[in-house]
């Protein structure tokens, strides 16, 4: 039997969809246009006449930018911060959530550690603060002073702890059964069933610690130590001119260097690559629905 | 002027000097230790091994002066403002203090500076007070607060900021027309570029005035254009009246009448229709595609954006005019203060004179009109990675010569005109900027920047005449930001920005009455008069 449809549905699919294409495109076009512009002549690039396809195709400033030491070094700096920040968080998460899951019966002072926690998501206490805090703790200029400030990150914390209460509890009680303590149910049962939980939250601490600027550049001491996003801002942020009313012509001539246009774009699509690249590998842990069939009867 | 140079050549730097700033330089013993912050600019970068806190600055510090340098942090140029600010705001600062001119007023509002009236007079070498007698005292009157100096200003000189206006002397020529004298000429000449089609290329796609949504900064604005009305419309653009007050520039009778002709130029179309929404990037795309003939704007337009155009189409060639009236008395440009940066010293620095010494010594290694010039600590040449690394980045205080790139021109010039032409006896710029001029002329493209930067008929030969002509304004009040100032200057400008755009577009003209009523009671009368009690 075939479905009917109401001419209002079919209009408001329509509506919806180009709606929602226009978004997309919105979103895409300005990236395609930077990959455009990285490809491109610098004369074309400064012109302004590279919309959405390569004029004078080179790959000049690709090989710049590889070549250049400050992005590379930041780079680096960039990956170590990814890869111990966010299994940090991870871990920190992870152990967190777990016992203020928990309800009552099970964990007496729940309530007190969920608002101590919490509180810190609502109230902070402010740059200044922060600054002197982690100045006197002696973490400035180091890569620790980016990931131990931002270890509990409460917000995930809280995302978690609810998709741990969705779980049926009869899963864990089955753990205990055969003899495993709360730290097996923990990593062999509850940490397994939440994948998607967990692969959200990576992805958000991930970003968060992939597109960070403004820690790097208060934090260190010395632009060696600056992350990607630090050293990206550098690049991109637009001049003073006021600056160059005096300049001499060693100055005046790295102005032109730093106002091309095709190597600021090379950088910038190089930094969000890796972002690009592990969505799809990610978003496979989203869809599907792992406690499905996991109680029977 | 060019005399006055020749003579301070001949007589003061090559006979006298040298064993006088050598006497300059006296060593601390037992070594002091000095902490500093410094602002990298752009291309800065380290070879050999070398860092912030172990270079030719820090090791010639460490071996001649007896003072141990140490940089608590080192930010790149563009971020400088925002690490200071918190640095200030949390008081974690170290002796030597590069501050801009508001960081400089918090530090002394807050108690931070140390008043160096004293230790500076005494402590100056021979040399750096040349140059600080050169600049007439502009550079210090900004780092004096109530009659006291607070800061070593980082002198870099106000003579190269007048406007200038550039134009595509191609476009002229292909249409018949000559470099304007009036603005009457310039509307001819837009008028021209607009429907003449100088580019040649059978579309009206062509404008007359580039002009940027900001309306000052340098760069595409309007302040070149208003000068030729006798009006300075500059943030910072103080006038005296004829009753010898100070005024403010941009609320005076003769920006109004410039507005009124601008809005005809863009009621006419010989401006960008979309200037409003164009900043200094998208009107250089105008400029780089050939959009635009005409664009006002300072000296270093040569080297951003003007080489890029000359890239994009070798026939462009823009070039240097000066600045014109709507009437018969000459249009004078404007220019400020002479120093963009002030040292701040500490008040628990144990050490003050340090910091003095510091410049000392910086104008002894680096100043090519020293006897002690060495070009090892100016820089160093190619390396694997780069053409040139610029080592006198590297020092803890810096300060030049208040005239350096006119002087630079007047080299150039007399070697082109065969006054000068033996390259032994050229001092270090001149050779340096010479050399790039003949390759420019020999067809080296990428050096046409040089050429029409410091050669003989560029920016500098403009900038040479004003000043040899005594055309040029100083404002009258170039000093330390008052305390009104502070609190209300920057939503006063936004003011103006907003007013001047909505005349440019077509609002009545009579906005800006009100303008300069709102103005006075917004905080400028105050203003006014701290300015005024600043002064005296």
């Amino acid at each position: 039997m075939r479905i009917k449809t109401a001419t209002g549905d079919r209009i408001f699919g329509i509506v919806n969809g180009t709606f929602f294409c226009i978004l997309a495109l919105l979103c895409l076009l300005p990236l395609v246009n930077v990959l455009a512009v990285s490809f491109s002549s610098s004369t074309a690039a400064s012109a302004g006449i590279v919309t959405l396809w390569p004029v004078n195709f080179t790959l000049k400033s690709y090989q710049y930018a590889i070549a250049k030491p400050e992005f590379v070094r930041s780079f680096t700096v960039s990956v170590v911060r990814l890869l111990l920040g966010v299994g940090i968080n991870m871990v920190l998460t992870i152990v967190c959530a777990y016992p203020l899951s928990k309800d009552r019966k099970a964990f007496g002072a729940r309530g007190f550690y969920v608002w101590f926690f919490f509180i810190t998501m609502i109230f902070s206490g402010g740059l200044i603060p922060w600054y002197m805090t982690i100045q006197t703790l002696g973490l400035g200029n180091s890569i620790w002073a980016l990931i131990l400030p931002g270890a509990v990150p409460v917000f995930n914390v809280i995302l978690l702890l609810n998709f741990y209460r969705s779980l049926p509890v009869q899963l864990e009680e089955s753990a205990y059964m055969d003899g495993a303590g709360a730290w097996q149910a923990l990593w062999k049962i509850v940490v397994p069933l939440s994948t998607p939980a967990l692969a959200t939250i990576a992805l958000f601490s991930a970003v968060g610690h992939w597109n960070s600027w403004f820690d790097g550049l208060v934090l260190m001491s010395d632009p060696k130590n600056y992350p990607l996003q630090s050293y990206l801002q550098t690049v991109v942020v637009s001049r003073d001119m006021t600056l160059y009313q005096h300049a001499t012509k060693e100055q005046l001539e790295m102005l032109q260097s730093v106002s091309d246009r095709t190597t600021k774009a090379a950088q910038i699509f190089i930094a969000t690559l890796p972002i690009l690249l592990a969505y799809p590998f990610l978003q496979r842990y989203f869809v599907k629905g792992l406690t499905l069939g996991g109680v029977k009867g | 002027m060019n005399k006055f140079f020749v003579a301070l050549l001949a007589t003061a730097f090559l006979a006298g000097l040298g064993a006088q700033t050598k006497a300059a330089l006296v060593a601390y013993d037992p070594a002091i230790t000095i902490t500093t912050v410094k602002s990298l600019p752009d291309g800065i970068a380290f070879v050999n091994g070398d860092d912030i806190n172990n270079n030719v600055w820090t090791r010639f510090y460490d071996g001649k002066l007896g003072i141990k340098g140490k940089v608590l942090w080192a930010v790149p140029q563009a971020q400088f403002d925002q690490k200071m600010n918190l640095a200030i705001a949390a008081n974690d600062l170290p002796d030597i203090i590069p501050a801009t001119l508001q960081q400089f007023k918090q530090l002394v509002d807050n108690g931070v500076a140390m008043d160096m009236t004293a230790v500076f007079k005494d402590n100056l070498s021979p040399l750096a007070k040349q140059m600080f007698d050169l600049d007439k005292g502009v550079a210090l009157s900004q780092a004096t607060v109530k009659g006291r100096l607070y800061g070593i200003p980082q002198l870099a000189g106000n003579t190269d900021s007048p406007q200038l206006i550039w134009i595509r002397a191609d476009w002229l020529k292909k249409l018949g027309l000559n470099p304007p004298k009036t603005i009457d000429d310039l509307e001819k000449i837009a008028t021209a570029f607009k429907t003449r089609d100088p580019d040649g290329n059978g579309a009206a796609d062509t404008f007359g005035l580039a002009v940027n949504k900001d309306l000052f900064g340098g760069i595409s604005d309007i302040e070149g254009f208003l000068n030729g009305y006798h009006g300075y419309s500059g943030d910072n653009d103080w006038i005296k009246t004829a009753s010898g007050q100070i005024a403010y520039g941009a609320i005076q009778p003769e920006v109004k009448a410039g507005l009124a002709r601008l809005q005809k130029f863009y009621k006419d179309g010989l401006l960008d229709p979309e200037f409003i929404v164009k900043d200094t990037s998208k009107v250089n795309e105008s400029i780089v595609s050939g959009k635009v003939g005409i664009v006002f704007g300072q000296h270093f337009l040569p080297f951003w954006p003007l080489q890029d155009a000359k890239n994009a189409d070798n026939s462009a060639d823009w070039r240097p005019y000066p600045i014109v009236s709507a009437d018969g008395k000459p249009a004078q440009p404007i220019t400020g203060g002479s120093a963009a940066v002030i040292y701040v010293i500490n008040k628990k620095c144990k050490n003050p004179e340090a910091a003095v010494r510091l410049l000392n010594a910086y104008y002894s290694k680096d100043l090519p009109l020293s006897a002690d010039f060495d070009d090892s600590f100016h820089k160093i040449d190619a390396t694997k990675d780069r053409a040139q690394v610029p080592v006198f980045q590297y020092a803890f205080v810096q300060g030049w010569h208040p005239q350096q790139n006119l002087f630079i021109h007047q080299g150039v010039r007399d070697y082109f005109n065969g006054k000068q032409t033996d390259k032994s006896k050229m001092i270090f710029w001149v050779k340096d900027n010479t050399e790039q001029c003949e390759a420019a002329l020999k067809g080296d493209k990428s050096k046409w920047c040089a050429l029409m930067w410091s050669g003989p008929d560029g920016a500098f030969s403009v900038i040479d005449k004003y000043w040899a002509g005594n055309q040029v304004k100083v404002s009258a009040y170039v000093g330390a930001s008052t305390e009104t100032m502070v609190a209300k200057m920057s939503t006063l400008n936004k003011m103006k920005l907003e007013t001047f755009t909505k005349i440019i577009l077509g609002q009545p003209i009579t906005e800006f009455d009100k303008f300069v009523d709102n103005w006075k009671k917004l905080g400028g009368d105050q203003i006014t008069k701290e300015v005024n009690a600043a002064a005296n």
